[in-house]
């Protein structure tokens, strides 16, 4: 980006503020004037007539998506209108960008050429950010499984007097038959042998 | 499949037909709504995989996310406001991709809900419109006029999504009353499960939503219904399955095979008897995610207006299959259109006939239909506003029980000519 050409202003809207701030971050670092940061309280329009961005970058499945669809409207209040996705040559942008979780709304004026860079930065960004959500949610699924398991062996262990290495292959084969994973499976064990220790406290308690 | 579930006829052609699908694993986009219900039950209830269908449900939380979703082909179609494909067809909003629907899901189904605040000050100035409902909107205007003269701000009301249904009843209740609703008020979008809270906060007076978050205000004392779209336009089309032109034509068998499927939920549904079970299938987390309760008393016909009185009898709140409530009324496309260009959304007079006929898609639905041995309409369109009881249409393969059609503002919509049916609502109220 040239100094002498005018900085686009962008307003970035995502719930979560984490990755919002991120993004705003990486905007910045790529030369674009970020003009407003909305989080899940704002009231999108207000900030859109007061920032007055030339694009709005906001994600996919924000439920304040729709409050941004009355700028689009011929008859409204709004300094500028908006349109978003006006041109067709952009498709393939557009969907890339969705799929990426983001969705993008153009003040009308700018071009399609402006855009894309843009928009290519916050996909790249949402797509990096989904990984590492990713990533550390089979990190903490595999660990929780893991303590799930140790302690099915130990309940088996115990109902059937039996040693670890035993109980871990009793687990195994009951899985196999029924075509599970071993982590169901043990899931399955402890909360049923939860829902034994519970009857018998509350005979207990009622006796 | 459960044993209740009987097929519609014994022996259905489509059975060994699936290899003729050009597509079988299906992605539907809807938003959590007691009108998703059709889409719902015909996954529950395995109608999609009776017609040989995988279909993966996919809830989102906006209406602009189901439309892009819809239009870039991430979904192979979706739960849809009535007048959405309609408007994307003709680029209102911003947004223009050429769309069609073979079906409609649901009749009926919104409401007008205000806070205590507000009702309060309308029944200072206007008594007893509760007992009249239609006069809520005279009662309104009086409220208006009243802040008017002691220098009180607009009242602002929410609806869903600038051209829903919602949107459209909203104004025309209120312009029913001489209400300008660019004037006399400020109109917010507002995300439907956003409503109560919006309300309650005091960021919004009133609402026009679909159900259950009308009951759900109501029945936590925050505010009170007014109106429901039964009175603003009895038994008023709701929400299409919608898809776009591009994927009707790539997909002809499959679209046929899901609009079957989906239609035999449609009579499923509508059913007294199965509406218990509809309502305890919907209100799950992965569907609306609200209490029981709250989704019930529509679903089973009945309707509190306030905490104050009884619920009363509403057999026709929302409907899935009666009064031919499925078939793509050219008619219904054009009111709308009417509707866009009454509130300038759209600018141009556009071609009625045509965007009707090229995005209602009433051959498709009669073909489904036949195959289902179903009833459908043999005509494209019919007036409203001309039935004040239960009628019997004539034109359809066989004949067929219809509703009442009547209009809020008295007046008829003679479909052979939108223009004049527009021109006589701009000339009483001179917008």
């Amino acid at each position: 980006m040239t100094k002498t050409e005018r900085r686009i202003r962008v307003m970035v809207a995502d719930d979560n503020e984490l990755r919002g701030e991120m993004l705003v971050k990486i905007l910045v670092e790529n030369g674009y004037d970020v003009v407003g940061m909305a989080g899940p309280d704002s009231y999108l329009p207000t900030q859109v007539a007061q920032a007055k961005p030339d694009l709005i970058l906001i994600d996919t499945d924000a439920p304040t998506r729709d409050t941004l669809e009355q700028l689009t409207q011929i008859k409204q209040d709004m300094p500028r209108p908006v349109v978003m996705f006006s041109a067709d040559e952009a498709q393939d942008t557009i969907r890339a960008a969705v799929r990426a979780g983001v969705s993008a709304y153009i003040v009308d004026g700018l071009s399609n050429s402006k855009v894309k860079p843009v928009i290519d930065v916050a996909i790249a960004h949402f797509q990096q950010h989904q990984t590492m959500r990713e990533e550390l949610e089979r990190t903490k699924t595999s660990l929780e499984e893991r303590k799930t398991i140790d302690r099915a062996k130990g309940i088996v262990m115990k109902k059937k007097g039996c040693n670890e290495d035993e109980a871990f292959a009793l687990l195994r084969r009951v899985a196999m038959d029924q075509k599970k994973r071993i982590g169901q499976v043990a899931a399955e064990i402890v909360q049923v042998a939860g829902l034994f220790s519970e009857q018998q406290q509350r005979k207990e308690v009622g006796s | 499949m459960h044993a209740d579930n009987k097929p519609l006829i014994d022996q259905p052609s489509w059975v060994g037909r699936a290899e003729t699908l050009e597509k079988s694993q299906l992605d539907l986009g809807f938003i959590p709504l007691s009108d998703c219900a059709p889409l719902a039950i015909a996954y529950e209830k395995g109608f999609f995989e009776r017609h040989g269908l995988r279909v993966t449900l996919r809830r989102e939380a906006s209406w602009a996310s189901i439309r892009d979703k819809t239009m870039l082909g991430i979904f192979d179609a979706a739960h849809m406001l009535y007048p959405m494909p309609i408007a994307m067809t003709l680029g209102v909003g911003g947004v223009q991709c050429p769309m069609v629907t073979a079906m409609c899901l649901s009749l009926g189904g919104n409401a007008i809900t205000v806070s205590n605040l507000l009702y309060d000050e309308m029944s200072g100035v206007a008594s007893d419109f509760n007992s009249q409902r239609e006069s809520s909107a005279r009662a309104l205007k009086k409220t208006i006029e009243a802040r008017r003269r002691s220098g009180k701000g607009p009242l602002r009301f929410g609806v869903v999504f600038p051209t829903s249904t919602h949107h459209y009843e909203l104004r025309f209740w209120m312009a029913s009353a001489g209400i300008d609703p660019d004037a006399d008020v400020k109109v917010l979008v507002v995300p439907p499960p956003g409503m109560p809270d919006a309300m309650r906060n005091g960021k919004i007076d009133g609402y026009c939503v679909g159900e259950p978050w009308n009951s759900f205000t109501v029945e936590r004392g925050w505010g009170k219904t007014l109106i429901t779209k039964q009175g603003l336009w009895n038994n008023g089309p709701e929400k299409v399955l919608g898809t776009t032109k591009t994927w009707a034509e790539q997909h002809p068998n499959t679209h046929q095979a899901l609009v079957r499927a989906v239609l035999e939920a449609c009579v499923w549904s509508d059913q007294q008897e199965n509406r218990e079970e509809v309502a305890s299938i919907i209100a799950q987390q992965r569907y609306i995610d609200a209490p029981i309760e709250t989704v019930r008393m529509s679903m089973l016909g009945q309707y509190q207006y306030d905490l104050d009185h009884p619920p009363q009898p509403h057999p026709d709140f929302m409907s899935f299959h009666r009064y031919a409530a499925n078939f793509p009324w050219h008619s219904h496309a054009k009111w709308f259109m009417t509707q866009m260009l009454r509130w300038k959304q759209l600018e141009e007079v556009p071609d009625f006939d045509q965007v009707a006929g090229q995005v209602m898609l009433t051959e498709l639905y009669r073909s489904a239909a036949r195959e289902l041995g179903v009833a459908a309409p043999t005509i494209n369109e019919k007036s409203e506003g001309t039935h004040q009881d239960q009628w019997v249409l004539e034109q359809a393969t066989t004949p067929i029980i219809m509703g009442t059609d009547l209009l809020i503002d008295n007046r008829c919509f003679d479909p052979s000519d939108p223009m004049g049916y527009l021109n006589e609502r701009l000339a009483r109220t001179k917008r």
